[in-house]
């Protein structure tokens, strides 16, 4: 699926997925590029719409 | 002021609150058979933190595949834009984001200010995502946290023909009957 896209730096992974050490070192190895995984990554998606309800309320971020 | 992102997943139900443009608490709970419940559960479990009500959220964005069981929708957005949005947040740098979740797995390229050039979606099927993590975690009586871990010991790997879930599960059972490939555990985790 990645190579249907670009695979363009820098790369981040997300999702519960992302949790599973085994899953982003194999991909991390096919790949050959370093991966970003963020604390919680679970929660990426939801982040995501609560940045969009901000813009949407006219809100700005500190 | 208080705004919130409801992500209604497959598996989960994950709420964001956002007070004052700074990121506050979060929340999850299981969509199980009724979304609507987990969505409220998992906005109580944010909000209880804030000692805040539903009723004071200024804008709820709803996105993920149950959106429309969602208690409340001031707003809807895809997914791949959600996506897009924190990975640009999180990491300024991103340009492709890949996101795999209980069913669905997601690649993303976006530009710098996060909105979404191209995509690639696996709708509806759960290979290699992370249901098929848990039919094989199942199969293999461990705990679906363990097995990451578990496979990054193995020192060979074995193959399964199959990459649909119930069609995979079946065969791994099949491997760990036979033992044919006298694998020890970790080996059996890698070949996934």
């Amino acid at each position: 699926m990645v190579h249907r896209v670009e695979l363009k730096s820098d790369v981040v992974l997300m999702g519960g997925v992302a949790r599973d050490v085994g899953f982003a070192a194999t991909l991390k190895r096919k790949l050959e590029t370093e991966i970003l995984i963020p604390e919680n990554p679970e929660f990426a998606t939801a982040l995501g719409a609560a940045l969009y309800a901000l813009e949407n309320a006219g809100g700005k971020l500190k | 002021m208080i705004v919130a992102g409801l992500d209604m997943g497959v598996q989960n139900v994950k709420v964001v609150l956002i007070k004052d443009g700074e990121i506050l608490s979060r929340g999850i709970a299981p969509s199980g058979f009724e979304p609507e419940k987990a969505a409220e559960q998992a906005f109580h479990q944010a909000l209880e933190k804030t000692g805040t009500a539903l009723s004071e959220v200024t804008h709820v964005a709803v996105t993920g595949v149950g959106v429309e069981l969602a208690p409340r929708v001031d707003s809807k957005l895809s997914v791949v834009s959600a996506d897009a949005k924190a990975a640009v947040h999180l990491y300024p740098s991103a340009r492709t984001v890949i996101d795999v979740g209980a069913e669905e797995s997601r690649v993303i390229n976006c530009s710098e200010k996060g909105t979404v050039l191209d995509f690639a979606v696996n709708e509806r099927c759960a290979a290699g995502a992370g249901a098929f993590l848990e039919a094989m975690a199942r199969a293999l009586e461990v705990n679906l946290e363990d097995i990451g871990r578990l496979s990054l010991k193995a020192t060979g790997k074995a193959s399964i023909s199959a990459t649909c879930v119930i069609f995979g599960e079946s065969d791994m059972v099949s491997l760990i009957h036979k033992q044919e490939l006298n694998m020890r555990l970790p080996e059996q985790y890698m070949m996934l």
